[in-house]
């Protein structure tokens, strides 16, 4: 293939930086003017945005082979369980003293 | 120049889905290792909202926007590199390789430099002088410090990757053209970058004060 070719690669990788270089700037700024939820919900999703066009632009998943497909669909079903497990364990405890009773005595 | 095909494989497409087969069941590996610190990290943030929220105050994040401008873009240079493989533009894999090169050793030199700072300011947990009292903070610099140090690690493992690929790929003493070696480089230090995508947020910004 022709090295003239390598413009629009390059101009491709440059746009896709400078959107994720966008969200991250919105995740700062949200961090610093907003309150409450807004300031951990906006980060959290922005980090999943930007995950995704990696996961998409870069890793290519939806171009990869059923098996990769497979593997990858795996790992987020089992951090899904993960997640979703301890939770539901942790949610529905009764209170734990932040201390043992007793310390520093 | 190098033998593309190698045993036991017959033809250079199966040997091509077996790397990418392999190397995403690598991926998911890593994606539960690095889960479960990100489910310590939850844990401890929803048991201790304070002494999290206190703790990350104390991290500093001209330094993290920093170091996350320099990822970002590495994954860009990466992810260039292999389309440019794809496309069999030898000087531009070299290019983009050695540009995701010099943004991760940056990387590492302002985490090196952070890591000084967090030194000098006592954010080591255990110690006699650590800066903040409230419960839960010596716990937020533990998962700061472990997480960020085997993200480090993954780092410089895939630095080293990549500088071996430079190199053998202006020697053509590696088969890119027709292996998924280029690919499956650029799939690691993808993965990597996503990992800090998600550390970026939970230790610099969410909860800041």
């Amino acid at each position: 293939m022709a090295e003239h070719s390598a413009a629009p690669l390059i101009r491709k990788a440059a746009w896709l930086a400078l959107v994720m270089l966008l969200l991250m700037a919105c995740s700062v700024v949200s961090v610093l003017m907003l309150d409450g939820w807004l300031a951990v919900a906006v980060p959290l999703a922005v980090a999943v945005l930007t995950a995704t066009i990696v996961a998409l632009a870069f890793m290519e998943v939806q171009k990869a082979d059923v098996v990769s497909q497979i593997s990858a669909g795996v790992a987020v079903a089992f951090l899904g369980i993960l997640f979703a497990l301890t939770f539901a364990d942790e949610l529905t405890r009764a209170h734990i003293p932040p201390t043992f009773e007793g310390a520093g005595e | 120049m190098s033998e593309a095909l190698h045993e036991p494989f017959e033809d250079i497409s199966k040997q091509r889905s077996a790397e990418q087969a392999g190397i995403w069941i690598f991926l998911a590996s890593e994606v539960i290792f690095f889960g479960g610190l990100f489910l310590g990290y939850a844990v401890y943030r929803y048991r201790y909202p304070d002494g999290f929220a206190q703790a990350l105050a104390e991290t500093n994040l001209t330094l993290g926007v920093v170091n996350t401008i320099l990822l970002l873009c590495s994954s860009a240079t990466m992810a260039l590199s292999v389309w440019a493989g794809h496309a069999e533009m030898r000087r531009l894999v070299v290019l983009g390789l050695s540009a995701t090169l010099l943004l991760g050793c940056g990387f590492l030199g302002v985490k090196g430099f952070e890591y000084y700072e967090d030194i000098h300011h006592h954010l080591v947990p255990g110690h006699p002088e650590f800066p903040v009292e409230t419960i839960g903070a010596e716990m937020f610099f533990s998962l700061y410090w472990a997480m960020t140090a085997l993200h480090g690690v993954h780092m410089a493992i895939g630095l080293g990757l990549i500088g071996w690929t430079i190199l053998a790929v202006r020697g053509e003493r590696l088969a890119w053209r027709e292996t998924a070696h280029l690919h499956v480089v650029g799939l690691y230090w993808n993965l990597v970058d996503m990992v800090w995508i998600f550390l970026f947020p939970l230790l610099y910004l969410v909860g800041r004060m």
